[in-house]
């Protein structure tokens, strides 16, 4: 069997174990703890070491983890990142600054998606979403960045399948 | 029945992209549209930023052309006008209103001098890799904005084709041959995004040489994700 895997990153509450959820063919696994900081205002608990959900192929599973959202886990970060296929970034439109939020995981998961890939899903854009694409677009212009970045909803399975076919188009042709 | 049209005060530029999206457009379009240089075409496209003579204007119409004025928004007055930048829908609207004007049994013009560039929009198979860029001045994009779905959805091969323009400027031909996919296709690809303003087009000078071989590092595993994720291609 060849194992593969996945990374979801991105801040807490952006909607990581969501999406895992939407793309594992069996329920993931989750490592979730009760809030106890300024999180706790948004959400009960949060992901303390890392989510992780499987996708079965005929002769291979791939796996898909969740890193922890908070800073204060981010020594988990690399071993998570270490041998990743691709990664796929998440940022929240309704957040106060999602283009410093994408830089702090751009930053630290360079290396790895230097050597593989990544695309961006933007949640949460009911309402300035559209607004917040475009910064991204105009950050990572500014970077000399290219990635595909979306609106997505991580609950809605033909979203995330849409964000993992732009990452595999982007992992072979890009 | 092909038809004709001529370009008037235009930059290099703007004449390349006019040119190139007329030949993307092609298959949208009544007739066939083929690009001269003389004065004889039956639509003339008059970029009025550079040619504010009016007489000049009058003159093509005397003389029995279709005339389209092309400039900044708010500047024109006239039914028949394409703001710029020049847009896909745009020219598909006017010469939709022009198709309309142009009797079609009248026969075109005699040309004089020759047919710039519109190539025919049949469908076309894949390119073979072997086969050599001509030389001379291309029209090359890169994507700037990832496409929403119904872009995606609408071209087989979509999300590879957005792959390769999105870090690259590279001319149509290029791009179905590092895609894989018919040229037909990555031209329907590039009209449906022109019409969204998400692309950079650039004028290029292209030299003899062996196009790019396919980029992919397919593998397996990823073709199989591929197919369980719904790509059709």
């Amino acid at each position: 069997m060849s194992e593969l895997k996945l990374v979801i990153t991105g801040t807490a509450g952006v909607g990581k174990t969501t999406a895992i959820h939407s793309l594992s063919d069996k329920p993931p696994i989750v490592t979730d703890a009760d809030t106890t900081d300024e999180l706790s205002e948004i959400k009960d608990t949060t992901t303390v070491a890392f989510d992780f959900g499987e996708i079965y192929l005929d002769d291979a599973t791939v796996h898909v983890y969740g890193t922890p959202g908070q800073e204060r886990f981010r020594h988990m970060w690399e071993i998570i990142a270490e041998g990743a296929l691709g990664f796929i970034l998440l940022v929240d439109a309704r957040r106060k600054d999602p283009i410093a939020d994408l830089e702090i995981y751009l930053d630290n998961f360079r290396q790895y998606i230097e050597s593989t890939s990544a695309v961006i899903g933007v949640t949460r854009t009911e309402t300035e979403g559209g607004q917040c694409i475009e910064d991204l677009y105009n950050y990572l212009e500014q970077k000399q960045l290219f990635y595909p970045i979306m609106a997505v909803d991580p609950r809605d399975k033909s979203d995330m399948s849409q964000l993992m076919l732009s990452l595999l188009a982007m992992l072979e042709y890009g | 029945m092909n038809r004709t049209i001529q370009l008037h005060g235009f930059s290099k530029n703007d004449e390349m992209v006019f040119t190139s999206l007329l030949s993307l457009l092609s298959n949208k379009t009544q007739y066939q549209w083929d690009v001269v240089q003389n004065r004889a075409a039956e639509v003339v496209v008059i970029d009025v930023d550079n040619e504010s003579d009016t007489e000049v204007i009058r003159n093509f119409e005397r003389d029995g052309c279709k005339v389209i004025t092309y400039g900044q928004p708010g500047l024109i007055d006239s039914t028949l006008q394409l703001n710029k930048p020049m847009r896909a829908a745009a020219i598909l609207r006017c010469l939709a209103e022009v198709s309309t004007n142009v009797a079609v049994d009248k026969p075109n013009k005699p040309r004089e001098n020759e047919v710039l560039s519109v190539p025919s929009q049949q469908p076309q198979h894949n390119i073979p890799v072997s086969t050599p860029i001509p030389t001379g001045v291309s029209v090359s994009y890169r994507l700037k904005r990832w496409p929403d779905p119904s872009i995606l959805k609408a071209t087989p091969g979509a999300t590879r084709i957005c792959a390769i323009m999105l870090k690259q400027v590279l001319s149509a031909e290029e791009i179905a041959e590092s895609a894989g996919l018919a040229l037909s296709s990555v031209r329907e690809f590039i009209g449906n995004c022109d019409q969204k303003g998400y692309l950079d087009i650039k004028q290029r000078v292209s030299q003899i040489r062996t196009p790019p071989a396919p980029k992919s590092r397919s593998n397996p595993i990823l073709a199989k994700l591929r197919l369980k994720f719904g790509a059709r291609v």
